[in-house]
């Protein structure tokens, strides 16, 4: 990576642009990132469910469009590089200003809240999965393991939302490092049904083990984050404004999903990141080449869980109520749906994921029946034509399509194929 | 704590059911390698079958008939059903990795139970299922035999003995058998893939509806989410038999129906915990001895 920053400042340094350059750029991400922020506003407060579905196909009609035109992907990418630290700036700002925007809909920040929590739970399942490729169907375990942990001890002990909230992680990590234990010795589809295990065997004993976690009765009362004397249900100053309580909770999850993002973009050109990634794509070929496959399959283990413990946490006390439902089979589905329809291995790819898993239904309330039928067919098709996500890290999609090529290769054995654009150690 | 004979009785007879729904999961493993969750909505579907053919037959031809077409019904429509589902769904997905089948897999699952929920009549709700022999029973002593569960444990050992014959002594088994092995190398050899896939979905699929069927005439009452526990079961039968090994999945139900019935038996509070057992005997087995009961002790790598 190092010669590619290189070459990239080298570049970089010989452009030099006018001011006028700059300003056209800035003011093209600026309206660009504007326009996209505004249509989700919009989508989220049209009030009819036919208009929204009527919007949200046309976006995504405009979105794929885009990325086929090859001139207009060219140039976006192009200006995106240029001004990658603008787009920051703009990105940043539109997020932190949604409770501001939208202090008038207390329940739209509540659901973006939830979409946070999810979108870490994404992001944590992201380094098992699609960092190092280990299959977790139980994830939904380190969720609850985080969300009982935190309660527990701020109910119990009355220990501080901000000591709990490390503690949670740490807790659930352990709990990935016991799950992860006996996994090293099973691989793909087994590991799917052993994780699946251990995730269905904690649930049922959150449901079961009454004088611990309350059995089906959950947890009740669990006290909100406080910092000082303001408490997380206090309503949010912010200059002249005052936001709605949500808009707590929802810069509280804001930065742990930052923590999160940097964590895996940091991680991801690491020693730890390549070893993962390594293990993912040939396990064997990995220890050849010296890999430590037990001590890097625990870190992936861990590391997701942490980030679900830390969501699980959060999850109780904003709630203030936790059940067993809450992790049930369904979740840990969920969360795996998120990851791989928003794109494995992309960080943004998954909270995108996320974000959509939790706000498509809410927006769907019409619906209310077909919703997950719905669901069910679009992951299908989804599957079926992208199977690479609808993100897809680059790597991914390269990988995809040399599954697809080898397959057409071996359909059309007899008859030419073309084979342009192939990665070229797939072709052989 | 009931008699040890009664005991048995009752092991044979959920046994029976997780063996064919195991036989499903083992079946599709086999030729596809894969994890097909969709199959306890199969089981689900066929028991919903069944209740459309009592339904439009009950009050017109005798009990026997009547259940004789059940089966026999749900048995063709859930086969068939499992075809098609094998063809649109994973057909095109033949060489994408597991994760992309096994997420489809799951896809389908949800379309079949919330489409039956939501379309069948009164679909959400538990539906009464037919009870031909009403409160009587078999009694042998102080065992007491339900007449529901005895045709279940018959009609489970005659379907055992025709698949044990299919895949051991004809030609259909025996490609099926080696597609399951390797299925490139049974390519080469002129094995019809293809076809023996859909074989195998049909028969996988079939035996699944026939233990909804009887799970209705045992229990009384089915309803649209009975599928996820019976895939539990299910699965957990095929990794004890060794997943992909036909023959141990025949064994593998009756082992787990054993564990669970003595286990609820002996520990105390062991009801609340039955389905633990079931998960903690599955990553047992694939932790310790993945290639099942039947399997070499050092089989072939899990992977």
């Amino acid at each position: 990576m190092a010669e590619v920053d290189y070459a990239r400042q080298q570049l970089q340094g010989q452009e030099r642009r006018s001011t006028a350059r700059v300003l056209a750029d800035r003011a093209w991400i600026f309206s660009g990132t504007a326009v996209v922020y505004g249509l989700v506003l919009l989508g989220l407060s049209v009030e009819q469910t036919l208009h929204f579905v009527l919007l949200l196909c046309g976006m995504v009609v405009a979105a794929y469009g885009w990325s086929r035109i090859a001139i207009l992907r060219g140039r976006t990418a192009e200006l995106v590089q240029r001004e990658i630290t603008f787009l920051w700036a703009c990105v940043i700002v539109g997020v932190l200003g949604y409770p501001v925007l939208l202090r008038g809909n207390p329940y739209l920040i509540h659901v973006a809240v939830l979409a946070g929590i999810y979108g870490l739970m994404a992001v944590g399942l992201n380094f098992t999965l699609g960092f190092a490729g280990l299959l977790d169907l139980g994830y939904a375990a380190y969720f609850a393991a985080g969300a009982y942990t935190s309660a527990l001890l701020s109910t119990v002990f009355g220990l501080s939302f901000w000591l709990t909230l490390p503690l949670a992680g740490l807790v659930a990590a352990s709990f990935g490092f016991s799950v992860a234990w006996p996994c090293l010795r099973v691989h793909d589809r087994y590991l799917a049904l052993v994780t699946l295990g251990f995730g269905a065997i904690i649930e049922l004993l959150a449901r079961n083990l009454r004088p611990l976690t309350g059995g089906t009765d959950g947890i009740l009362n669990i006290p909100p984050p406080a910092i000082g004397r303001f408490s997380f249900l206090d309503p949010l100053p912010v200059g002249p404004l005052t936001l709605p309580f949500q808009a707590n909770f929802y810069y509280l999850v804001v930065a742990l999903l930052a923590v999160g993002v940097l964590a895996a973009n940091r991680l991801k050109n690491s020693r730890l990141g390549r070893s993962w990634e390594a293990i993912r794509e040939d396990e064997t070929a990995a220890a050849c080449f010296g890999v430590d496959l037990i001590r890097y399959k625990l870190e992936a283990f861990m590391t997701g869980s942490f980030f679900a413990g830390l969501a699980g946490a959060v999850f109780g006390h904003m709630i203030s109520f936790i059940h067993p439902d809450n992790f049930n089979f369904p979740v840990s589905m969920g969360v795996l749906c998120m990851v791989v329809a928003g794109g494995m291995g992309n960080v943004w790819g998954v909270i995108v994921g996320a974000v959509f898993y939790v706000f498509v239904p809410e927006r769907l309330r019409d619906f209310e029946k077909l919703r997950l039928l719905l669901f069910g067919v679009s992951l299908l098709l989804l599957m079926r034509f992208r199977p690479s996500g609808v993100f897809p890290s680059r790597r991914r999609r390269l990988e995809l399509r040399g599954e697809e090529l080898d397959a057409l290769t071996a359909r059309r054995a007899a008859g030419p194929v073309d084979l342009a654009g192939a990665p070229a150690d797939r072709t052989s | 704590m009931e008699t040890f004979p009664q005991q048995i009785v009752n092991a044979l007879t959920i046994g029976s059911m997780y063996t064919l729904v195991g036989i499903g999961f083992t079946l599709f493993f086999g030729v596809l390698g894969l994890i097909n969750f969709a199959h306890g909505e199969v089981y689900m579907l066929g028991a919903f079958t069944g209740l459309v053919i009592f339904w439009a037959t009950g009050s017109t031809l005798p009990v026997a008939l009547v259940m004789l077409l059940m089966f026999v019904g749900a048995m063709a429509f859930c086969g068939g059903l499992g075809v098609l589902i094998e063809w649109l769904a994973f057909k095109p997905l033949r060489r994408m990795p597991v994760l992309i089948a096994l997420i489809t897999s799951l896809a389908v699952s949800i379309i079949v139970r919330e489409g039956l929920k939501e379309f069948f009549p009164n679909g959400a709700n538990p539906q009464r299922y037919l009870a031909p022999f009403g409160l009587e029973v078999l009694r042998l002593g102080p065992v007491i035999v339900a007449y529901e569960s005895l045709i279940l444990m018959v009609l489970t050992g005659v379907l055992i003995a025709t698949l044990y014959l299919l895949v051991s002594r004809t030609w259909l088994g025996r490609s099926m058998r080696a597609t399951a092995e390797d299925r490139e190398a049974a390519m080469m050899m002129g094995v019809d893939v293809d076809r023996t896939i859909c074989l195998a979905f049909f028969i996988g699929s079939a035996l699944g509806a026939c233990a909804g069927v009887m799970n209705g005439l045992n229990y009384g009452s089915i309803k649209f989410d009975m599928g996820w526990t019976a895939s539990i079961k299910g699965f957990t039968s095929a990794v004890l038999g060794g997943l992909g090994n036909i023959y141990g999945a025949m064994v593998g139900g009756f082992v787990l129906g054993f564990l669970e019935v003595f286990v609820v038996d002996l520990v105390p509070k062991g009801g609340q915990y039955k389905d633990v057992i079931t998960f903690a005997i599955l990553i047992l087995t694939l932790v310790f001895r993945p290639s099942g009961l039947l399997g070499p002790a050092a089989g072939r790598r899990a992977g």
